[in-house]
């Protein structure tokens, strides 16, 4: 195994912060940590990285302890991407890749022929090159996060650390930062350990997850593994809204009062509405739908109740019964189908009941 | 900001320090309450004059103390750099820290101690003094500044400053020797009075301590990315910062040995060196720092020489006058404060 803890505990002085670490990784993979806020996910970061001492146990990479091992050798070995940015005054992007190359260069830091090949191959493979000659200060956080992974690419490590790589950046670096990542891992054949708070990004990037909590492993798993609804909603004591397994996202709170709005919908057409009901608190229910489709189990996180119809079956009548007795006490029914199928035909059968008894039909 | 080319940029710049530093140096031998034409330094130089009042002027005043300028002011900016790495922090320096006044403190003891028992006070006791008083305030700041965030180090360099000073001022007052005018002329900062002596301990100790810095300068930029990066790239953190340490003393006690509390050298020649140099990689930065500290210490002993000459007013006053504002705009630059 190339990386390796048995039984560490890391943590400040005497004080242990995670207990028990058993963490083992062959090259090439991705390891996320998760966990709620001051569970000690950096603490494990700091440990892995030689700022502090585990309390209990050893580290090992390639079978070596770390703690045994020369700094200059390390330095070959790891490297780190923290969440502080340095503050390196009148340095350009280029020299704080180039600064990647420290572990190789002679007494002066001269860079050879071949460092100054690795420093340009860098910063492509980060897509950076148009970064080159400006001040590390005076670029965005985002630009500054992806400086920091070429210097930490440019050190040719076998073991990459990033203490929440992933916090200042928008969008669209988060996901360039997902690639950039799955690249190393896949291609340089790099070992990858990072914390991160977006489950979303962890689920995807991630071939094994460990989860801290409460000064421990909570658990230790491939994604599929952690990923669950339950589990999830317990790792961080979700109480209001809930982890929607199915898509890995974060639903707001279901509103649990009595639904005002009936909303008719399917194949996602209801995503919006059932959004923007919640969004502003309006109690809804949503049916007929059917067991497989987008729009159930988005409304299973947010709407107060769902009548929905086994997959691939037409709906039966003990389910329109249902839902027209919810349609019964709302005040608006609210229809995002433009045409009923085959299936849904039956639903058609909803709003002509919702007319017929004086209750507003919204075509959205 | 784009950049044409760097390499040019850096000859350029040393070329301009080099001449500044060579057209300072003549003109230090030159003017004064005699002034001595260049015909005659010339020729005095090379040796085709070889006696009267000139020729003495020239090889036993002006030429010691225009290379005591040169080298302390290099050694200061250096020193000030090193400092500034080590405490990231752009206006520390040995006189800001209080470092020069603890070594101040140091020399002046060492002179009364010997005065009274007679003994003669030799270049290398001077030096020796001055780097343990500098050792002393260094390990109390560096104590100092585990506990304390960047303003308060600098606040509270400034109040040790000043209670070694004070300490200095009793230490001159209650000595009842008359060569006691000597320290009160030395501790208000000047290159007065340096021999050739002198010269020799000076050159021998500043190159030492420039090359220990010039060796040093791969750790430095590791460093000047904060500890934590240094680390992760490989630095024996312990061993490098205790070689920081040491070499920025060497060069700063030598300085105060010779001409007392210099101020402000050690803050603004490393900022302005490193805006004009667009950088601040060591391997550049430190040459470079020492040849525009050499500059300035030359520029402002003219200045001090001159103005009033016959009466030379202290170095310290001439290079707070330029200095300080720099210091202030500094400040003002950085959003962070100090």
């Amino acid at each position: 195994m190339f990386f390796k803890t048995q039984n560490t505990s890391v943590g400040y002085k005497t004080k242990i912060v995670v207990d028990n670490i058993n963490i083992s990784l062959e090259r090439g993979k991705i390891l996320s940590i998760i966990g709620p806020n001051g569970g000690g996910k950096s603490t494990i970061i700091k440990s892995i990285a030689r700022h502090i001492k585990p309390i209990y146990g050893n580290i090992y990479i390639s079978n070596r302890d770390i703690s045994d091992m020369p700094v200059s050798d390390i330095s070959k070995k790891l490297s780190v991407v923290f969440t502080q940015k340095p503050y390196a005054e009148k340095y350009t992007c280029e020299d704080i890749v180039s600064m990647g190359r420290y572990p190789y260069t002679g007494k002066f830091g001269f860079l050879s022929e071949n460092d100054k090949a690795k420093v340009k191959e860098a910063m492509n493979v980060i897509n950076i090159f148009n970064l080159k000659n400006k001040y590390f200060n005076e670029i965005s956080d985002g630009q500054k996060q992806r400086v920091l992974l070429a210097c930490a690419l440019c050190q040719e490590p076998e073991l990459i650390l990033l203490d929440e790589p992933s916090t200042f950046l928008d969008i669209k670096y988060k996901i360039e930062l997902l690639s950039i990542l799955n690249d190393m891992a896949r291609n340089k054949n790099i070992s990858i350990i990072l914390t991160i708070h977006e489950l979303d990004l962890a689920e995807k990037l991630s071939d094994y997850v460990i989860c801290v909590k409460n000064g421990c492993v909570d658990k230790y798993g491939t994604p599929d593994d952690i990923f669950k609804e339950d589990y999830i909603n317990y790792l961080f004591d979700i109480e209001h809204g809930s982890y929607n397994s199915y898509f890995g996202r974060v639903e707001m709170t279901k509103n649990t009062k009595k639904p005002k709005v009936f909303v008719i919908a399917g194949n996602g057409s209801g995503t919006n509405v059932f959004k923007s009901l919640n969004k502003n608190k309006i109690p809804f229910a949503a049916g007929v739908l059917h067991k497989n489709d987008i729009d159930c189990v988005l409304a299973k996180y947010t709407a107060s109740a769902v009548v929905y119809e086994n997959a691939f079956e037409n709906i039966g009548d003990d389910k329109i019964e249902c839902a027209k007795n919810i349609i019964r006490d709302c005040e608006k029914v609210i229809c995002c189908l433009k045409n009923f199928g085959a299936i849904n035909y039956k639903n058609k059968e909803l709003i002509d009941y919702a007319e017929r008894i004086d209750i507003k039909v919204e075509r959205y | 900001m784009e950049f044409y080319n760097l390499k040019k940029r850096y000859l350029f710049v040393f070329l301009i320090l080099s001449v500044l530093v060579a057209v300072l140096f003549v003109a230090n031998i030159s003017f004064g309450s005699v002034s001595v034409s260049f015909e005659n330094i010339a020729g005095i130089l090379f040796g085709a004059q070889s006696d009267g009042s000139e020729y003495k002027i020239i090889w036993t005043i002006r030429m010691p103390r225009a290379i005591a300028a040169f080298m302390l002011g290099g050694a200061l900016a250096v020193s000030g750099f090193l400092m500034q790495t080590f405490f990231h922090n752009p206006i520390a320096s040995p006189f800001v820290l209080g470092i020069s006044s603890g070594a101040e403190l140091f020399v002046a003891l060492n002179m009364v101690i010997f005065i009274s028992f007679g003994i003669s006070i030799s270049s290398l006791s001077l030096i020796v003094f001055s780097f343990a008083g500098s050792m002393v305030c260094t390990v109390f700041i560096l104590m100092f500044s585990k506990k304390a965030n960047s303003s308060v180090l600098i606040v509270g360099g400034i109040m040790a400053g000043y209670i070694c000073s004070a300490i200095t001022d009793f230490v001159v007052t209650f000595a009842s020797d008359t060569d006691i005018v000597n320290i009160h002329n030395w501790s208000m900062g000047s290159f007065s009075g340096i021999s050739w002596k002198d010269v020799n301990a000076i050159i021998i100790f500043v190159l030492f301590g420039f090359i220990l810095a010039f060796v040093i300068s791969k750790p430095i930029s590791a460093y000047q990315l904060g500890e934590k990066y240094a680390k992760n790239l490989g630095v024996n953190l312990s061993v490098f910062k205790a070689a920081l340490i040491i070499t920025s003393s060497i060069l700063s006690s030598c300085v105060t040995a010779f001409a007392g509390p210099v101020s402000f050298v050690g803050v603004a020649v490393p900022h302005v060196i490193k805006s004009l140099m667009g950088t601040s990689k060591p391997i550049i930065i430190i040459p470079a720092c020492f040849l525009g500290g050499a500059v300035y210490c030359l520029l402002c002993d003219l200045i001090a020489r001159t103005l009033f000459s016959p009466i030379e007013v202290s170095i310290s006053s001439v290079t707070a006058i330029f200095g300080a504002p720099i210091v202030i705009f500094i400040l003002l630059k950085r959003k962070k404060g100090i």
